[in-house]
Parts: C-alpha cells; sequence; structure tokens
C-alpha cells in the first residue's frame, strides 16, 4: 500500500467536512454524550477526548483507518476519559458517522477500562459478534498493560488481519514480522534464518529489531521511507513502540536504519555508523544474507550494552564483529606478508646452496696479493665545499573534530523524533 | 697568486672572484666562501685524478730451455681436445688432464719455454682424491647416485703456466660527499645537507697476480685455486717435473695484462674507498691509477685435475696441490632442491605468519 500521506491528508480533510455536516444531526438524538469539537490532529476516523493520545499516534492511526476504507471497511476509533460514558453507548453514536452505515466502530473508555467493538451494516458479515468479542477482549488487555493508543493499535491491527488475512483476531507483541522481503533479496532458507534470529532479539531485549525490504523505495529519500514504514506500519514494541528498522530499498539501491522511542537511546550516532560500517560492504556486494546478520549481531551487541548502562558510543571500544573483523585482516594480511617474506628467503636460501655447487669463480681483484704494509696514502684531504638546509613548514593538524557521541533526532511525517543513519548502498 | 687560474665555485658552477677584505675567493652566485690554498690543492688532484690510468708492464723476454734440461721430456698431445702437454718422457699410460680422455699421443719434446720459478706439489694424489670425495661429501644437492657411483677417471697432476705480475701502483681518486642531517621544531622541518670532496692519493704495491697462461685452463677454475703460498716457489728444475704433466702458455702477456690491470684497479679503488669513513653518502668522482715497475714472471703451479662423466655430462674439478684446496662444478639433484626449497620455506613462513598476524593485529 503505497499511497502518498499527502493525499491521504486531503481526504481526510474533505471527509472531516462531510462529517461535520452529518454529525449535526446526529447530536440531536444524543442524550448524555456530547460530540466534543475534534482535536488538534484531524482526523476522520479517530476521536480522542482523552488526550492521551499524541498528535503522531492519531496521524498514524488516522492513516491506518484511511487504508481500511480503501480495502472496504470503514473504521472509526473513540476514545473517551469520562467515566460516565459507557463504551457500547459511545460505539452506537459514533456509528453514525460511518459512511453507509457501515463499518466497524471502537470505543474505549481509559477510566473504566472498557473497550468494545461493534460492528454495523455489512461489516457485521466480516466482523463477527465472535470476532468483535475476541478484538475487544484484546484491546481491554492491551489497554490495562501498555495504555490506550496500543490498545487502538491492537484494534486497527486485527481488524486489518480479518478482512484482508482472513485470520482471526491475536494478541502479539509485535504488528509486523521481524523480517519483510518484498523485493526478493533473500532466499527462504535465509529469510527462516534471519527471522528466527531477530524474534530471539525481540523476545530477549523487549525491543523491535526488524528487517523491510522493499522492491520500490516507499519516498522521496530513504530516511522518509523508513520512518514511514516504521510508524505507519506500526512497527515498535510496547506502549512506547520501541524499535529499530533497517529499511532496505531495491530501487534506487538505498538503505536507512531508523530509531525510535528507547532505540535511539540505545542506537547512538557513533553505533548506527558502526552498524553501517559492517553492513556496507555486504550490501555493496549483494550479499544481503551476511549483511543483515551483520545488523542482526550488531543490534545485540548494542542492545547489551545499552542494558548495561553504557550505550555504545565514541568511547566505547571496539565491538565484537569489529574484533573478529580486525583478527580476520589481521590474519590475511599476516599470512600474506609471511608468504611473501617466505618465499623470498627460502629463494635466497637455496640460491646460497646452490652457489656451494659451483665453487669455480673468476677473480675481480688482487686483495690476497698487495704487499703488507705497502699501502701508503700520501695525500688526503677532506674540503668543505657548502651547506645546504631545507627547511620545510610543518602541515598542521586538522582540528579534532566534534565529537561528543549520543544520537541525533530529526522529525519524520508522522511528528514523531526518529534517530538513525544510513545511504546508498 | 703564482698562476693564474680562473676558478669555478664548487657548488654552483659560477666563476669564483677573489675577496681582498675576506681572503677567500667569493661566489656572487650562491654566496660561498673558499679558501685559495685548499681550492688549488683539490684542482691539483682532481687534474691528476682525470687523466687517464696507466698501466706499464715490462715486456717479457721468455727463455728457452737448455738442451740439457730437455733431453728426459717429451710432447704429449690430445687427439680429442687438442692439448699439448710436457711430460716426464718415461711416464706410462696418462691421460687428458683437460678432457680426461687416455688415448694421448707422445711425441718429441720440441723444447718449451722455460719457467722461472715452480711451486711444487705437496699434496699426493690420493690424498688428492680424498680431498675431492670429502669436498664432493659436504655438497647439499648432490644426487646420491654421483656419490655412489661415478666413474672417476683417472686424476691428473699438472703443473698450470701463470703469469704471475708484480707492480707499484699510484693512484689520486676524488669523491664527492654528502652527511644529512634533520631535525625539526615546533614549527619547522629541517633537512641540512653538507657537501664535501674528498681528496686521496697514495701508493700500494702487489706481489705475485696471477694470471693463468694456458687457453685449456679454464680461468673460473684457476681463479678459484687461489691463493698459492709464493713463499714455496722455487727455481725452475725439471727435476720438479717427474711423475706429473705441465702444460706450456699459450695466451701471452699482452692478451693476460687486461686481466692482471683490473684485478689492480679493482683492489686500488678499493682499498682507497676503505679510507673515506665518516661520511654518509660517498661516490667516486675522477680516479687515476698508474702501474709502474711492473714485473712479468712465467711460473708453473701445482694442480690436481679431474674428470667425470656423469648423466651423458663432463663435470671438471681441481685441486691445488700445493693448498688442497678443492673446486669444481657438481651436477644438482633437483629434487632434492626441490624438497630443501620446501622445507626452508615452511620454516620460515610458520613463523612469520604468526608474527605478522600478531603485529597486525596489535599495531593497526
Amino acid at each position: 500500500m503505497n499511497i502518498s500521506i499527502k493525499a491521504k491528508r486531503t481526504a481526510a480533510v474533505i471527509a472531516i467536512a462531510l462529517v461535520i455536516a452529518c454529525l449535526i444531526p446526529a447530536a440531536a438524538f444524543a442524550d448524555t454524550v456530547t460530540i466534543p469539537a475534534p482535536d488538534e490532529a484531524q482526523s476522520a476516523y479517530v476521536f480522542d477526548n482523552s488526550g492521551y493520545i499524541t498528535y503522531d499516534g492519531i496521524m498514524i492511526l488516522d492513516t491506518r483507518c484511511e487504508w481500511l476504507k480503501q480495502d472496504g471497511i470503514n473504521v472509526i476509533i473513540s476514545v473517551e476519559n469520562d467515566p460516565s460514558a459507557l463504551a457500547d453507548q459511545m460505539a452506537d453514536s459514533r456509528a453514525q458517522g460511518l459512511e453507509g452505515g457501515n463499518g466497524v466502530v471502537v470505543a474505549i473508555n481509559t477510566t473504566t477500562g472498557e473497550s468494545i467493538c461493534e460492528a454495523y451494516g455489512t461489516a457485521a458479515e466480516v466482523i463477527t459478534d465472535e470476532r468483535c468479542g475476541n478484538i475487544s477482549g484484546i484491546a481491554a488487555s492491551e489497554l490495562a498493560e501498555n495504555g490506550v493508543y496500543r490498545a487502538c493499535q491492537s484494534a486497527v491491527y486485527n481488524i486489518d488481519r480479518v478482512v484482508n488475512d482472513g485470520y482471526e483476531p491475536q494478541k502479539v507483541d509485535y504488528f509486523m514480522p521481524s523480517v519483510t522481503d518484498n523485493a526478493g533479496y533473500l532466499s527462504e532458507s535465509e529469510l527462516i534464518d534471519l527471522k528466527q534470529r531477530l524474534d530471539g532479539l525481540r523476545a530477549d531485549h523487549n525491543i523491535d529489531v526488524a528487517i523491510a525490504i522493499d522492491a520500490q523505495m516507499w519516498g522521496d529519500t530513504v530516511e522518509q521511507a523508513a520512518d514511514n514504514t516504521y510508524d505507519y506500519y506500526m512497527y515498535g514494541a510496547g506502549a512506547g513502540n520501541d524499535g529499530i528498522l533497517l529499511y532496505i530499498s531495491k530501487e534506487p539501491r538505498m538503505y536507512q536504519m531508523t530509531t525510535y522511542g528507547y532505540a535511539i537511546t540505545a542506537f547512538t550516532d557513533h553505533g548506527i555508523e558502526e552498524i553501517q560500517s559492517q553492513m556496507l560492504p555486504y550490501l555493496r556486494n549483494d550479499d544481503y544474507y551476511s549483511a543483515c546478520m551483520a545488523y542482526a549481531d550488531e543490534a545485540e551487541y548494542m542492545l547489551q550494552q545499552a542494558e548495561s548502562g553504557a550505550p555504545y558510543d565514541v568511547d566505547s571500544g571496539d565491538t565484537p564483529m569489529d574484533t573478529s573483523m580486525r583478527i580476520w585482516y589481521s590474519l590475511r594480511m599476516g599470512v600474506f606478508a609471511a608468504l611473501i617474506f617466505a618465499i623470498i628467503a627460502a629463494l635466497i636460501a637455496t640460491r646460497s646452496k646452490s652457489r656451494q655447487m659451483n665453487t669455480a669463480r673468476e677473480k675481480t681483484d688482487a686483495h690476497g696479493y698487495m704487499k703488507p704494509g705497502s699501502l701508503n696514502i700520501s695525500g688526503s684531504r677532506d674540503v668543505f665545499l657548502y651547506s645546504h638546509l631545507d627547511r620545510r613548514e610543518k602541515p598542521k593538524d586538522p582540528p579534532p573534530s566534534a565529537g561528543g557521541g549520543g544520537s541525533t533526532v530529526h522529525i519524520s511525517s508522522s511528528g514523531r523524533s526518529h534517530g538513525g543513519g544510513g545511504g546508498s548502498y | 697568486m703564482d698562476d693564474v687560474r680562473n676558478y669555478k665555485c664548487p657548488a654552483c658552477g659560477a666563476p669564483l672572484v677573489f675577496s681582498g677584505s675576506k681572503q677567500t675567493l667569493h661566489c656572487s652566485s650562491c654566496g660561498n666562501d673558499y679558501d685559495a690554498e685548499t681550492l688549488k690543492i683539490m684542482d691539483d688532484t682532481v687534474n691528476a685524478a682525470k687523466s687517464e690510468s696507466k698501466f706499464d708492464w715490462t715486456h717479457y723476454t721468455p727463455r728457452d730451455f737448455e738442451p740439457a734440461d730437455a733431453e728426459d721430456l717429451a710432447t704429449y698431445s690430445c687427439p680429442s681436445c687438442g692439448a699439448e702437454i710436457t711430460g716426464d718422457d718415461s711416464m706410462g699410460s696418462t691421460v687428458c688432464p683437460y678432457c680426461g680422455n687416455s688415448t694421448i699421443v707422445k711425441g718429441v719434446f720440441d723444447g718449451a719455454f722455460k719457467p722461472d720459478f715452480v711451486i711444487p706439489f705437496e699434496i699426493e694424489k690420493n690424498k688428492a682424491v680424498e680431498l675431492f670425495e670429502a669436498d664432493a661429501a659436504k655438497k647439499p644437492f648432490i644426487p646420491d647416485e654421483f656419490k655412489d657411483r661415478k666413474r672417476i677417471q683417472e686424476m691428473a697432476g699438472v703443473y698450470v703456466p701463470f703469469w704471475t705480475f708484480d707492480c707499484d701502483c699510484s693512484a689520486n681518486i676524488t669523491y664527492r660527499a654528502q652527511n644529512v642531517r634533520m631535525w625539526s621544531d615546533s614549527r619547522y622541518d629541517y633537512t641540512q645537507t653538507d657537501y664535501y670532496r674528498l681528496l686521496r692519493s697514495g701508493s700500494v704495491s702487489y706481489m705475485n697476480i696471477p694470471v693463468d697462461a694456458s687457453l685449456k685452463a679454464d680461468d673460473a677454475y684457476m681463479d678459484a685455486l687461489e691463493p698459492f703460498d709464493y713463499s714455496k716457489a722455487v727455481n725452475f728444475n725439471s727435476g720438479y717435473l717427474s711423475g706429473y704433466l705441465a702444460d706450456r702458455y699459450d695466451v701471452s702477456v699482452e692478451d693476460s695484462v687486461e686481466r692482471a690491470n683490473r684485478r689492480v684497479e679493482n683492489s686500488t679503488t678499493a682499498i682507497f674507498r676503505d679510507t673515506t669513513a665518516g661520511y654518509q653518502i660517498v661516490t667516486p668522482e675522477f680516479t687515476n691509477v698508474q702501474a709502474s715497475q711492473g714485473k712479468v714472471r712465467y711460473s708453473l703451479l701445482p694442480v690436481w685435475m679431474l674428470n667425470i662423466k656423469y648423466n651423458g655430462q663432463n663435470y671438471k674439478y681441481a685441486v691445488n696441490g700445493q693448498t688442497g684446496k678443492v673446486v669444481g662444478e657438481y651436477p644438482t639433484d633437483q629434487s632434492k632442491k626441490r624438497k630443501y626449497l620446501g622445507k626452508t620455506f615452511l620454516k620460515f613462513f610458520i613463523p612469520a605468519a604468526v608474527i605478522a598476524t600478531a603485529a597486525m593485529y596489535f599495531f593497526f
């Protein structure tokens, strides 16, 4: 689904206008519930009266609902914190806003912890009662564990699962598989291998470590593509959506690691550079499996370092991969140098031995025939002629770069702060 | 100044002008000053060094044998290689020392030139064979069959004719020398080069430089047999020839002189070069070597010669008949050589690989 964000936004603005037009008559029927004015985030699908969902959260949920709409199902999300706003009543109210009366409404009350999912009209055929019940239960569970935003994410995710993939709703720790390859860079077995590795890291460290490979870059810059993939496909663990995603595009040949949440701290600029330096040679040589494995290995190391309290940064030493690379490099150079040396030495030694085989040699000097004591240096003079002084100014060392460490962040289209780095390969 | 000379600056070649205030010769082009006396000596030496080297050997007049000496001698010629050797009239079967052919023909002695002196044989034939076998045993790549199955032709004792040269040698040599010093301070790197001219004149004498006077005798072999101890040389007497062969000279003094000149020149320049210590870079500039009082003598030196046929090739060996030194070319067993190469390679490679890898790891 590669529709640009801009188009979605425009659609959203138009939708809002329509909704407002529709809501005015609906307001006349509501009794205990007042429909408040829309949030600062302009959304046609997401209504948050609790204020717990951030701007970027709303933008993301909004986009997902937009996608679901294009998939044929209207979704509205309603969040209240007023304890008197009963979830099922909220759902029915909001349902008035569903186009054609068909769709799904997810209503959550953050104070009571209630969470309800209701299907209306034709949507009820797909999102059956049983499924609605499951979705609600999962959302309630997520609300309790990870907060309202995660609950909303799970609802959207499950609706998507049911509608598009035909799967039953499920509670998951991660909304996307750890490895996605849309460009055919990895073989079946490589994919399975990497998934296993990264799933392991996800489980061990409670943070998302993922790889997404696209055939076409999803954006004008790889930074945008990576950030948007992370945000809108809902990568990330737990309430904070913490994680790191390695985004690789086949056309053009670009890659970007994007970090969010805790991963920004765990993966410093220096750390990202380090991973880049390990991955890049493999990427350039089209050895994608090795590149991804290098990413996984380095990511694991960085996460371990971060967990121990000292994230990998400029003042850290070598990573284990650095060390093993150094060993390997030293071995190659050492063996090569020793080879050259040994060949030359052996040739010289053999030649010297060979020369013993023929001792017949002409003499070119008469040293043995010098009359002893006949050497008489009658005139010996060392004359100093002149001196030449060459003076060269020493090259000025460039000032040391201002490397202090840490992580730089930038704002993505959703409004979120992302860290990371990348380039072309 | 006694004679008018125009001196050129040794550094830049510009003409020098005498500066009365400083009492030196001054170069306006590069600003250097030189002492006039030093310049004169230098100029003289350089001119001497620039002239052609000369080697002046007195001409050799060969002496003839007295008839009385000649009556016990015969001339032997080899049909295989064309050698003509003098030997005892009563010698039994003999083998050509140069090619190993045993069918040499005895003829009438035709009066070879009488040598000035001879160094008699001190090493007996058995001893010579022994020494040869000991030498062969030590060689690294000798084929095993050679040691076991060699077909020794008779080892023949020959007096090889040599011209020996004595001379006094004088030389004038100039050198260019440099010393370089480098240092730094906080702002600059300095390189100072001091240029010198070294002048050496002197003389050295040589005695008994041998050049073999037989075409058949391989120069390389004869040179390699050196040195002979000339204190044991005696005036020639045909009695020394009994039991041995003696070759006669067929290379003239004039043709041999070149080799002697070369050796004299090389030794003289080398020994003068040894006196130029204390400079980082020394390069000879002009060299003049003059040999005078050159004396030439015709002598016979004792050599045991042996020919061995192996794998269809003839290998020659010579043993110094006075000192026992063995020279010659031995066949090489290529597989032994290859094995040695391989073993040595491993010997060097394994420790070198360990050291190099460790060094690379810790220093890069």
